[in-house]
């Protein structure tokens, strides 16, 4: 509060009431006298617009932020961008000026978690941030101190927190393992492919798309438009998905799977491809590694020094038809795509031998008896897939992989796209709308040299929190995430209760401020500068400052900046948030100058920004086309060398899920029910979940459950229910209805603990070392009324 | 006549001061404007008088540590989540429900044309009750009776009955109930006496 307002109107009203007329421009507190320039202002500004870019896991469409008299007043699509935003990026507009929008710091007052707080100024709250981050470090080593911010695309706000982290340090950091999203896509299109890529215009071209576990009539709105786009050229649809999912309802056909078992599924039409020899030949010997030989006794791929003189070890042997004996794979006269042979006395087999014994069992009975899909619609959707060209497999980060099987679901769409040649086609491959990272902001993130001491699953934060793994964390500084999206979030909650101290930096009141002890309120995306560079695009955004920033917020880049300066180490935060984006963009040639003027920019309109080599003189280029595959071999890869390193199974390979009957039958006995974690089109993760217009829409969760397991639960729909297992419990109401496999349930994914409804309490927080990847959809739950 | 006018004047423009005051964060030193309050309130809005003294006493007892009424005041006005009683005009008069909405807009525009402006170190909205209750105390202080009744007609009155509602209802100190009552009783007999 201001002290000389609180002397000054104290003093004059206790000397008996008069009225200060002189000084009445102090006396005011919150109004000063009018000067000449109040007087001048016109009364009705002209509307300006500025360029933006939605910033959450997403489409990153471009915006145009209109502004009146220094108020936001209308959120509109760029003219000129390929995608127009959704209900979601407009709705912006009230994110702003949300009532509960965090308007001031504050301090825990009350016991943690008790819900009583202070508003303090920020001189305090950066003061006893500071104070406590410098204890904590001197104590216990800077490690203990765990970092962590949410799913933002754009640069700034966590390559920010990312620099004062390994400043706070000098470069000594508790990192993070895995993600949240598609850990299990990345590291399988990495070690299959060499990178992720972004078909997403290439979509338009494709001839038959099938949906795997994907969902984009919600999830991708503005990308919706390209597949109808294919439709009205007469693409065939499919969608698989355990739900009658809005995408289902919007195909021509919809197949209801049991949940995590995708992949025996996805092998069984790998059985029928090369059974019924729809493979594509050519790719197969040209391009892909089934041609390789593989050592029979230890399973791995023949090295050149084992069997040639002065042969490398990284390279790969073919047998070649043509001299009957070994050979390297790009100077084989005839390469045999079949066969076993021995090679300097090791009995070798190709990988594309090995593959059809791999699948050998995998019929379409067998598979059927797995994931519930009728065999013939096994059958059916491999013909279908295999003989129509360009055939896409449309599994953005797929509902799929997010299950423990995850990595070799995505290994094994990525084999079939590449057993139909369907790799490098305009139109065809495994969409997964990745983003590009191009590493630009290195610079900013590393003042030191990185030393990850110790790194915690993203998944696993509850358990490695409570069990002091892999070193007791003290502080936790928690920027912009939502806790409800971590997985077995109430064991999240407590690890945070048990820390020395918390900070969360956010625009709402969330769940990790709920047990914090300062909350510090962040500027919006309009309030500041940021610049997108990592999106589901190939595109560059400035997201440029429209207004200034509401009350007391203040930006990502101004409070560590703040922090820094407290803590010793300004010198590190000496620019402004438009020079970081110049530092940012300096590779590219890019500026905030020439962004602001241009708008967005396509990434290859600058050969430096050209980071997987497309070949310029053939524009517009294609993925794996035009570029090549960045794995050991420089081929696609059936038998990935990166996990036959790191000692992992390196075919496609079925399991059957974590929490199944099968894996955890005395779990299954409580609670027989699957549970899957559904997203909706009004919100991007736990993004959006208060926005007033997006909750006429959906206002509260509910549970989604098949009409014959509420019948047999004493269920109607609409009644209130509780889903729960052994890590928690939900009450929301049932939609009972046919649209959902029987045996399994759905809950929309996105409200926050504190909000109820959310579904992430239950979720199996299992994660693999391989991807580190999230298992959400490998839960089992019981479903009551209440 | 025009001496009672005068001082019945000199009267309310102290009270909207000083309620204006109580909206601002708690603090000890509210002790001796209560006092005046309660005084003030007396002379022109005698039931009233009750409340001022319970909000008196309360702070009274509070004996230099606030917390108490500082936490309340957060769950009320500021938050940091589910305020139960946003101090803002534009959240009860618009159909959104959002803060720095048109009538915000207006309502600065409002001060501007009578020579005021938010002071630029003033980091609240415009249409913050405290502020609101200045500008009253301002106006009646400038004798600029017809903007005043405008302005109370326009943009007080018609959000200060859910407002105090909300916070008669959701207040857990004696403090804040009463100045709900307190608030919503002064006013209502304003708007009366003005219309």
């Amino acid at each position: 509060m201001d002290i000389s307002r609180r002397q000054f109107v104290g003093g004059g009203l206790a000397l008996g009431g008069a009225i200060a007329v002189g000084s009445s421009g102090s006396v005011l507190r919150g109004l000063g006298l009018g000067t000449k320039e109040a007087n001048a202002t016109p009364a009705d500004a002209k509307e300006q617009i500025t360029y933006s870019c939605c910033n959450p896991e997403c489409n990153n469409c471009s915006l145009q932020v209109h502004v009146r008299n220094g108020k936001l007043v209308r959120i509109s699509p760029n003219p000129n961008y390929f995608t127009k935003p959704c209900l979601r990026g407009r709705s912006r507009l009230q994110w702003n000026y949300h009532p509960d929008r965090l308007r001031y710091p504050f301090k825990r007052v009350g016991e943690r978690g008790e819900g009583k707080w202070e508003r303090i100024s920020w001189d305090e709250a950066l003061d006893t941030i500071a104070a406590n981050l410098t204890k904590i470090r001197n104590e216990h080593g800077p490690e203990a101190v765990f970092f962590t911010a949410g799913a933002v695309m754009s640069v700034m706000p966590n390559a920010m927190q990312r620099r004062f982290a390994n400043a706070f340090g000098k470069g000594v950091m508790t990192g993070t393992s895995g993600s949240l999203c598609c850990s299990s896509q990345a590291e399988a299109s990495n070690a299959s492919q060499g990178y992720r890529t972004a078909e997403i215009e290439a979509m338009a071209y494709s001839k038959f798309m099938i949906c795997w576990g994907h969902n984009p009539a919600v999830t991708y709105i503005p990308h919706w438009r390209l597949i109808n786009e294919a439709r009205e050229k007469g693409a065939r649809l499919v969608t698989i998905d355990p739900r009658f999912s809005e995408t289902a309802a919007k195909s021509d056909q919809w197949i209801s799977i049991k949940p995590g078992t995708d992949l025996a599924m996805a092998m069984a039409m790998i059985r029928i491809i090369i059974e019924e020899n729809l493979y594509d030949e050519k790719f197969a010997l040209e391009r892909s590694n089934l041609p390789f030989l593989v050592n029979e006794e230890t399973g791995k791929l023949l090295r050149q020094n084992e069997v040639m003189a002065g042969g490398s070890e990284e390279a790969f042997v073919v047998w070649d038809q043509a001299t009957n004996g070994a050979a390297d794979p790009d100077h084989a006269l005839s390469p045999a795509l079949e066969g076993s042979f021995t090679v300097n006395g090791i009995q070798v087999r190709t990988v594309f031998s090995r593959l059809r014994e791999r699948v050998a069992s995998y019929t379409p009975e067998h598979a059927s008896e797995i994931t519930g899909v009728p065999a013939q619609d096994i059958v059916d959707l491999a013909y279908a897939y295999a003989t129509t060209k360009p055939a896409m497999i449309n599994s953005g980060m797929s509902g799929a992989q997010r299950t423990s099987n995850g990595v070799y679901f995505v290994q094994s769409i990525l084999n079939l796209a590449a057993l139909t040649g369907n790799i490098g086609v305009r139109g065809g491959g495994v969409n997964d709308t990745a983003g590009f990272g191009h590493g630009t902001n290195k610079s900013i993130n590393e003042p030191y040299p990185a030393d990850w001491v110790g790194r915690i699953p993203v998944t696993k934060l509850g358990e490695y929190f409570l069990e002091d793994k892999p070193y007791p964390i003290k502080a936790v500084y928690w920027q912009g995430k939502g806790l409800g999206q971590v997985p077995n979030s109430n064991k999240v909650l407590e690890g945070l209760k048990k820390m020395d101290f918390v900070v969360v930096q956010e625009h709402f009141f969330g769940d990790a401020a709920s047990v914090a002890d300062i909350v510090l309120p962040v500027a919006t995306l309009f309030e500041r500068y940021d610049v997108m560079c990592a999106s589901r695009s190939f595109y560059y955004h400035l997201m440029d400052k429209a207004i200034e920033p509401f009350m007391e917020a203040k930006s990502d880049t101004w409070i560590y900046t703040e922090l820094a300066k407290r803590m010793g180490f300004g010198e590190l935060f000496e620019k402004t948030e438009e020079e970081w984006i110049d530092e940012i963009l300096e590779p590219t040639g890019l500026s905030v100058e020439s962004l602001r003027k241009s708008g967005p920019v396509w990434i290859w309109s600058d050969a430096k920004l050209n980071r997987f080599g497309v070949k310029r003189e053939k524009a517009p280029f294609y993925f794996f086309e035009d570029t090549p595959f960045n794995t050991p071999s420089g081929r696609f890869e059936f038998h990935t060398v990166r996990w036959e390193n790191a000692g992992y199974e390196p075919m496609v390979n079925y399991k059957p899920p974590e929490e199944c009957e099968e894996t955890a039958p005395d779990l299954f006995a409580k609670y027989p029910l699957s549970l899957v974690a559904n997203k909706i089109r009004t919100k991007v993760h736990s993004t959006y979940a208060i926005m007033p217009w997006l909750s006429e829409i959906y206002p509260k969760g509910w549970v989604t459950i098949n009409d014959e397991d509420a019948k047999a639960r004493g269920i109607k729909d609409g009644d209130m229910v509780e889903v729960f297992n052994d890590r928690g419990s939900v009450k929301v109401a049932a939609h009972v209805t046919p649209g959902i496999r029987k045996g399994v349930v759905a809950m929309p994914n996105g409200w926050w603990v504190t909000q109820g409804a959310c579904s992430s309490v239950l979720s199996n927080d299992y994660t693999h070392p391989q991807s580190y990847g999230h298992c959400l959809n490998s839960t089992l739950v019981e479903v009551r009324r209440v | 006549m025009t001496r009672v006018r005068g001082f019945e004047q000199q009267a309310k423009a102290n009270i909207y001061r000083l309620l204006s005051a109580c909206y601002y964060e708690p603090c000890p030193e509210l002790k001796p404007l209560l006092v005046n309050l309660e005084d003030w309130i007396q002379l022109v809005f005698p039931k009233g008088t009750a409340d001022v003294s319970v909000m008196r006493r309360e702070l009274e007892q509070q004996a230099g540590d606030v917390t108490e009424l500082v936490v309340d005041y957060a769950r009320l006005f500021i938050g940091p989540f589910n305020v139960l009683a946003p101090p803002y005009g534009s959240v009860y008069l618009e159909k959104e429900g959002q803060v720095m909405g048109d009538s915000t807009v207006a309502v600065s525009r409002f001060y501007q044309e009578v020579g005021l402006k938010l002071d630029p170190e003033q980091k609240d909205l415009p249409d913050h009750i405290a502020v609101e209750l200045e500008f009253l105390y301002y106006l009646i202080f400038r004798r600029r009776d017809r903007e005043y009744q405008q302005f109370l007609e326009l943009y007080l009155a018609p959000w200060i009955d859910p407002f105090c509602d909300a916070m008669e209802s959701g207040a857990r100190t004696e403090f804040y109930r009463s100045l709900a009552k307190v608030t919503r009783g002064f006013l209502s007999q304003e708007k009366v006496l003005s219309a």
